[in-house]
């Protein structure tokens, strides 16, 4: 269900990779809202980490508001998404801008090509959420 | 090449030791006795003892092995390396042999040596050690069971030839030696012509997988892998040497031998260290049979319950005596060193009173039955002093032998196994001899 | 709560003068995974043979669930797993007769589990110890310390020579085992990949004594290194004077130094208090803050 991966040796800890990974498959559309994710037991046997560590993403997960625990039942990705504060996306939006732009002056590109790589990624994203949106009416028909 | 081998073999620092323990024994035997025990018949008498007792130490310390692991790595010919072994080996052998004869020369019987009969013997654990070296020539080292094989059929041939009774015409000299020196300049051209130019590490011909049927049917014990575990490997080598010491008669062996036993199955059984079993039960199951049986043995032959308290009273002796050597928590020094002072006047004291009494001209023990003059001074004591019922006197024995163990008990569960058995971990590096 | 296992000051040298350990405290809380890191001889093996009661320490004191191991060793033992990459199980003995035997002392043993492991293993139950691959005496030696569910798992070197698959194999027996019964775990490594997945927090032994002592999480992210051109300071020493420095050594044509804070912050601070510019910091894998705490040239 949840295709996830984790290394080592990464930047990141264990656990931030975790958290990272389930929060780009909820904006890519590929954990949708509602959905059950894997108990932290289970996800634990299957990734080769300490149950603890996975507890730890999803506590962290739900204080910012992304997924939700609900006793005895599990753990769900929230119906709405989480409110970040604006001010700290921007933050964080213009530093992740700033190294793409860095990396791609560094590489002898220009702006416009910077440009039309970002529209490129904005296709593959709302394709990537119509195709899980058009699996799940496909799945609802055949069933 | 040769002699830059013969000079680094791990096995010549055992050699100052054997040597040493053999001008001690003979020497004490026979300066401490009264009347003088000859050192003929002392010599007679150790002879096929310490032939037997070279040969399994070289089991012990490796010498079916050709080379060591290492030295296969460097550029040395297999040829070189055979000799320098064969050169090592047969060169303690004889030194060690010759150095008994000087010992007993010393010891005062004068040129009445047998030294043929030396002589003879070195010649044989020559041949001996070269047959062994030469089966299978292609591998570092010779199969254990073959070893073994060779062990037991060459070695009572030996005796036979030594003391040889119905046997006597084979004996002489005159056959043995020029048969010996034949044998093994035969061996050896034959193992120089086909010397493999490097020694493999295992068998060419891969083994057949031994299906471990025996084990599917079978209900075995659940201690079982402990028993296994606790003969297996060294420590059975010194049950073997304990039976033969106790059947020719030579009992005062037998407590370094049961000791030695503990020590070695307490190393095979380490993987039992973590688990839950009590140590006292670990004490019992590796102590009490090779124990009691030996002091049955006693009972039945050669003779007498005296000689039987004895065996197991020197045994539980000796093992709290080692046990105490080592630094006991929560026994502070002063302590520690009154209890290694009692333990050095309980082993040693005997010798002191014999040697007083042959000054005196008192006494007709030799040195090496100064503790069964001990017991039987306390024994003949103890009969007059207490009420003379034999029963008496034997239930309390008991109960004296079964506070010993008490004790024992009480310090191998305080003990640091991991300290105790240190030097013995050690060692298991150098030697591949008869499984670590 | 009680912690499981508790070191109070422990002391032990094998050489007169030369100590081993020397003062080593800290405590294994229920459920947790603590991970016993230092480089080689720095005494790991020493303090778990003092926690499993094999070794008298020479000073201080061990409990293990509250307990002395010395005082009651069986009661101890029962509810703890052992595997050590030196303890060598008996060569002679079947695996069915040695699991019997783990059955027999241990009246929690899991047979179903055992079971399954064995089938996970591909373990045949009448092949003889000595005739399994290092790998699959590994293995064994795991099976017979997790099947009772112990309430403590104590490692030494668990991954010691295997392959990376066995390694792996190793961890997820050892993560079924937390999940079963919440176990807490004790073990010692080198394979500093193995610690980041399952250690929940990392204590550090070098000198003797306990140098860190934190969560993992905690230990990447509040630790960076910094890297300092060789001509900003004369010398580690002024580095290792810096407050929130913990180590500093020299490493090809810089300095490379461990600090407490953000990357950032850190560089920020350096570049103020030793005036230079080109020093970069960065939050680094365990790994690399083994080495760089652990490691030679200071």
């Amino acid at each position: 269900m949840m295709q996830l991966i984790v290394h080592p040796s990464d930047e990141l800890p264990i656990y931030r990779q975790i958290m990272r990974q389930i929060v780009e498959a909820i904006a890519g559309g590929r954990l949708r809202h509602g959905d059950k994710l894997t108990s932290h037991r289970d996800l634990a046997e299957q990734l080769v980490v300490a149950p603890l560590t996975v507890k730890k993403a999803y506590d962290e997960l739900e204080l910012l508001g992304y997924v939700e625990t609900q006793r005895g039942r599990g753990t769900f990705v929230c119906a709405q998404p989480p409110k970040v504060k604006p001010a700290e996306q921007r933050e964080r939006l213009r530093a992740a801008a700033r190294k793409l732009l860095s990396e791609a002056y560094l590489g002898g590109l220009r702006f416009k090509d910077a440009e039309e790589i970002l529209r490129e990624a904005d296709r593959e994203i709302s394709s990537g959420r119509a195709a899980s949106a058009g699996g799940v009416r496909r799945e609802k028909e055949e069933s | 090449m040769i002699w830059q081998l013969v000079r680094r073999d791990q096995d010549w620092r055992m050699l100052g030791w054997v040597t040493l323990g053999l001008w001690v024994g003979t020497l004490a035997g026979t300066v401490f006795s009264h009347p003088r025990v000859t050192a003929e018949s002392l010599f007679s008498s150790a002879l096929p003892n310490m032939l037997f007792g070279c040969l399994v130490l070289g089991f012990m310390f490796g010498a079916n092995r050709r080379a060591a692991l290492f030295q296969a790595a460097l550029p040395i010919p297999a040829r070189d390396l055979f000799v320098a072994r064969l050169f090592s080996y047969v060169a303690g052998l004889w030194f060690v042999l010759l150095n008994t004869a000087a010992a007993c020369y010393v010891a005062g019987s004068g040129p009445s040596i047998p030294l043929l009969s030396l002589i003879m013997a070195a010649a044989m654990g020559a041949v001996t050690y070269l047959a062994l070296l030469s089966l299978r020539l292609r591998e570092l080292s010779v199969p254990t069971w073959m070893a073994y094989a060779l062990l037991a059929g060459l070695g009572p041939a030996g005796y036979l030839v030594l003391f040889p009774g119905p046997l006597f015409f084979f004996a002489r000299p005159g056959i043995v030696l020029p048969v010996c020196a034949v044998t093994f300049a035969a061996l050896l051209w034959r193992d120089l012509a086909s010397m493999p130019v490097a020694f493999q590490v295992a068998p060419m011909d891969a083994v057949a997988e031994r299906l471990a049927k025996s084990g599917a049917g079978l209900v075995r014990p659940v201690w079982w892998p402990v028993w296994q575990s606790a003969l297996h490997g060294r420590s059975s080598l010194f049950l073997v040497m304990l039976a033969i010491w106790l059947a020719m008669g030579m009992w005062w062996i037998v407590p370094l031998m049961i000791a030695s036993f503990v020590v070695n199955a307490l190393v095979s059984l380490r993987w039992l260290w973590p688990l839950p079993v009590e140590r006292r039960k670990m004490l019992a199951m590796i102590l009490l049979a090779p124990l009691l049986l030996s002091a049955a043995v006693q009972v039945v032959w050669p003779a007498g319950f005296v000689r039987a308290v004895e065996l197991v009273a020197l045994t539980l002796l000796l093992i709290s005596a080692s046990l105490a050597m080592y630094k006991r928590n929560g026994l502070p020094a002063p302590a520690r060193l009154v209890v290694q002072l009692l333990y050095f006047i309980v082993f040693l004291g005997p010798f002191a009173i014999v040697t007083v009494d042959a000054f005196h001209g008192k006494g007709s023990h030799s040195g090496i039955h100064a503790w069964s003059y001990t017991a039987d001074y306390l024994a003949a004591h103890l009969a007059g002093v207490l009420p003379g019922h034999p029963a008496i006197l034997i239930a309390g024995t008991l109960v004296a032998l079964g506070a010993l163990y008490w004790l024992v008990q009480r310090q191998f569960e305080s003990a640091d196994f991991v300290q105790f058995v240190q030097t013995r971990l050690d060692t298991t590096e150098y030697s591949s001899g008869l499984g670590a | 709560m009680n912690p499981v296992l508790e070191f109070d000051g422990i002391a032990r040298s094998y050489k007169r003068g030369v100590p081993v350990l020397d003062g080593v405290t800290f405590s294994v809380e229920p459920g947790e995974v603590v991970g016993l890191l230092g480089r080689n001889g720095s005494g790991k093996t020493t303090l778990i043979r003092v926690a499993m009661g094999m070794l008298h320490p020479q000073a201080g004191s061990v409990r293990v669930f509250g307990l002395s191991p010395f005082e009651s060793p069986v009661e101890v033992k029962k509810r703890i797993g052992y595997a050590a990459e030196d303890q060598v199980l008996p060569g002679h003995s079947t695996i069915a007769q040695m699991t019997a035997f783990h059955r027999y002392l241990f009246p929690s043993w899991d047979t179903a589990w055992e079971r399954q492991l064995l089938e996970r293993f591909h373990l045949d139950p009448n092949a003889r110890i000595a005739k399994l691959s290092k790998g699959q005496a590994r293995q064994v030696a795991l099976l017979c310390a997790i099947c009772h569910r112990p309430e403590l798992l104590i490692l030494d070197e668990p991954g010691g020579g295997l392959d990376p698959a066995a390694r792996r194999e190793f961890l997820e027996a050892s993560i079924q085992l937390l999940n079963r019964a919440g176990s807490s775990i004790l073990f010692s490594s080198h394979h500093m990949s193995d610690v980041e997945r399952i250690g929940g927090r990392v204590v550090l032994l070098d000198g003797g004594k306990v140098f860190l002592d934190r969560p993992l999480d905690a230990l990447r992210e509040n630790l960076c290194v910094a890297l300092v051109p060789k001509a900003s300071a004369a010398d580690s020493a002024r580095l290792e004077r810096e407050p929130g420095c913990l180590r500093a050594r020299s490493s090809g044509e810089d300095w490379h130094a461990v600090f407490e804070g953000e990357p950032a912050a850190v560089s920020g601070q350096l570049a103020a208090s030793l005036g230079a510019n080109g020093i970069r910091c960065f939050q680094v894998p365990l790994e690399e803050l083994f080495v760089e705490l652990l490691g030679g040239q200071r």
